[in-house]
């Protein structure tokens, strides 16, 4: 570590710093203008009026639905994927199989389909004119334009947050926790839960985090299945687009506002998993940095 | 309990790993399986151990066939290269892992769990280290709490591999030295897998020296350093110089140029030539000496023989200081002992 801050100190001792105060700057200058002048302007709008609107905006019926169908959707959409997500890295950091590039690639798809077609294809799937929509509806299940399509669409969209996270920490800490915990006699799910699990908490609490913000926010794969009824299928993203349409500025920005003190949080809590999920890694380097070529398993 | 490996073949896609291996390891010994990278060593020793599973061939513990048996089943103690010890637990949680995760019936009391951890705290002289996480540990502490760790079920075999492969030199000597007295102290039958061939001869009862994925040669210490079966050992367990030669009437000479008929490579270990100024025997052939390292208990010295072959010889610091060695000199090479293989 030592050298590493040493080398650091010597590069950058080497740039002439007129450059370096100039990237600093306009990084600073960038985010300044791009991020916390617009988040400002969101608090600063939203509570243009006082207090009392902002609070009497957020109070409105379908203000309030709108939260409760957006926490619900996290509540839905989170615990799922991260099931998800451990199943798969589990399975992909853990096993040799054929077809392990194609199931790799295949879980990184939502982040590469826009979320606009990602909501069309459910509505093509269980939409009302659909065979299996249809046979859905008969039995008075109603998936489009109701909260059940609305968890469907955020999952799609989140479902590779988790195992991105958790891959290539599973692959980095490696079998041999597990190998040792077996050979002393610890059955399949004594293994998981003690071994496993711990070693990967604090990157899947890393991962869940990025879900619960993305769930949060998500826009157009959801704005496509919801069908916008208000106090219904609304969840807050898409409150705040109505509002914001009907000229309702400062209640657009009070539920705006609240979206974003929650994001601030997320990003908060991401922060703190992902240090300590470095830390627990950097744990492990330090004891296999001990020297010696790692020898693999075939010799 | 004894080991028996039969006919044990194992490939990783089309790289053998393992050709046609049969091992017989007796109640109480300890074994070392030497090769270097990708002998098929570590593979063997998971296989044992269960971790792995044989392509076709069969393992027997105490005479039983465990082939398919799961590791639990097996009553194996491993030790891993680095270390794997659980990085959440305390070292004595660590310890204790083995005892705690049995089933109620079979698990000993918690005092009887403490007692047995303490025990073996200071078996493994860390007694005062109980509540300290592996991350506080060194290398060395961290590879004995993993031999505690698995001596805590009370395994029949003890499987080790590379367990000093991951520490510095100066820790990796004395620790083995610490291990083979406390084989001697435990007696639980141990394999252990190196590429350090001063490790193997020294720590074990037998060495078992393995090249792509065959074994080449059995035997003592001795007989693998002394009586090495084939090139390959010879060159493996050490240092060594090798010759093209013929062997004549049973002799082997020294021969540069040899081919065909009665061709043989010669082998001679360093410390098993004698440099002098004039000529002397029918072996000895004229060289230059091109290096000098003088530090360390023995003087090694460079040279290129009079066909253009580097020739390493050992001396004694006092043969050293008799012969007055200059660099660039020239001077006589006189082998003392030859070991020729035929071709």
């Amino acid at each position: 570590m030592l050298s590493l801050k040493k080398n650091r100190a010597a590069n950058a001792a080497s740039q002439p710093r007129l450059v370096r105060r100039i990237l600093i700057g306009s990084t600073v200058l960038f985010l300044g203008l791009f991020l916390l002048l617009p988040l400002i302007a969101v608090f600063a709008y939203a509570l243009e009026q006082g207090g009392t609107a902002y609070w009497m905006a957020i109070k409105q019926p379908e203000a309030l639905a709108a939260l409760r169908l957006t926490l619900m959707t996290v509540a839905v959409a989170a615990p799922l994927n991260a099931l998800f997500g451990i199943a798969a890295a589990w399975a992909i950091a853990k096993f040799e199989f054929r077809g392990k590039n194609i199931l790799i690639t295949l879980i990184d798809l939502p982040f590469t389909v826009s979320p606009v077609i990602a909501g069309a294809m459910f509505v093509l799937l269980f939409g009302a004119r659909s065979a299996m929509g249809g046979w859905l509806l008969d039995r008075g299940i109603q998936i489009i334009f109701a909260p059940p399509g609305i968890f469907i669409a955020t999952i799609f969209v989140t479902f590779p947050l988790v195992a991105r996270e958790l891959i290539p920490l599973m692959q980095a800490l490696g079998n041999d926790d597990e190998e040792a915990a077996v050979s002393l006699g610890a059955g399949p799910l004594q293994t998981f839960w003690r071994i496993t699990l711990p070693n990967i908490r604090w990157g899947l609490l890393y991962g869940v985090v990025l879900c619960v913000a993305r769930a949060m926010g998500e826009f157009g794969a959801v704005s496509v299945v919801s069908g916008h009824i208000r106090g219904v299928t609304n969840t807050m993203p898409l409150q705040i687009e109505i509002l914001y349409n009907e000229y309702d500025y400062v209640a657009a920005f009070s539920v705006a506002s609240l979206l974003a003190l929650v994001s601030l949080v997320t990003l908060g809590g991401k922060k703190i998993f992902e240090w300590k999920s470095r830390q627990h890694i950097i744990d492990q380097s330090a004891y296999s940095a001990q020297g010696g070529p790692v020898e693999s398993t075939a010799s | 309990m004894s080991i028996e490996v039969r006919n044990v073949s194992k490939n990783f896609g089309t790289f053998a790993a393992l050709t046609d291996v049969s091992l017989t390891v007796a109640t109480g010994e300890l074994v070392a399986l030497l090769g270097p990278s990708g002998s098929g060593k570590t593979t063997l020793l998971r296989i044992i151990a269960g971790m792995e599973d044989p392509d076709s061939g069969s393992v027997l513990l105490e005479g039983e066939d465990a082939t398919t048996q799961r590791i639990q089943q097996r009553k194996v103690g491993f030790v891993f290269q680095h270390y794997a010890l659980f990085r959440h637990m305390t070292v004595f949680d660590n310890i204790a892992f083995g005892l705690n995760v049995r089933p109620r019936g079979l698990r000993p009391s918690k005092e009887e769990i403490r007692d047995r951890v303490m025990r073996l705290l200071r078996l493994v002289q860390l007694d005062r280290m109980a509540d300290r996480r592996p991350a506080q540990l060194s290398g060395g502490q961290r590879q004995r709490v993993a031999l505690a760790r698995a001596l805590a079920v009370e395994p029949k075999v003890l499987l080790l591999d590379e367990p000093f492969g991951a520490l510095d030199a100066k820790v990796r000597k004395e620790l083995r030295r610490w291990l083979r007295r406390l084989h001697d102290e435990i007696h639980v039958t141990s394999v252990f897998v190196t590429h350090d061939q001063e490790e193997a001869l020294e720590v074990a009862d037998r060495v078992v020296v393995m090249n792509e994925g065959r074994i080449e040669q059995v035997g003592t210490s001795e007989d693998v350093y002394h009586h090495p079966a084939n090139p390959f050992v010879y060159n493996f367990l050490g240092d060594v110089n090798l010759f093209h030669g013929r062997v004549e009437n049973g002799q082997p000479y020294l021969h540069p140029g040899a081919e065909g008929e009665g061709h043989a490579l010669v082998f001679v270990r360093p410390h098993l030539l004698d440099i002098q100024h004039e000529p002397s025997g029918e072996h000895s052939f004229k060289a230059r000496v091109t290096h000098i390292n003088p530090a360390g208990p023995v003087v090694k010295v460079e040279l290129i023989s009079e066909w253009g072959q580097p020739v390493q010889v050992n001396l004694t610091q006092e043969r050293y200081r008799e012969l007055r060695l200059q660099k660039d000199a020239s001077v006589y090479v006189i082998p003392r002992e030859l070991k020729a293989f035929i071709e």
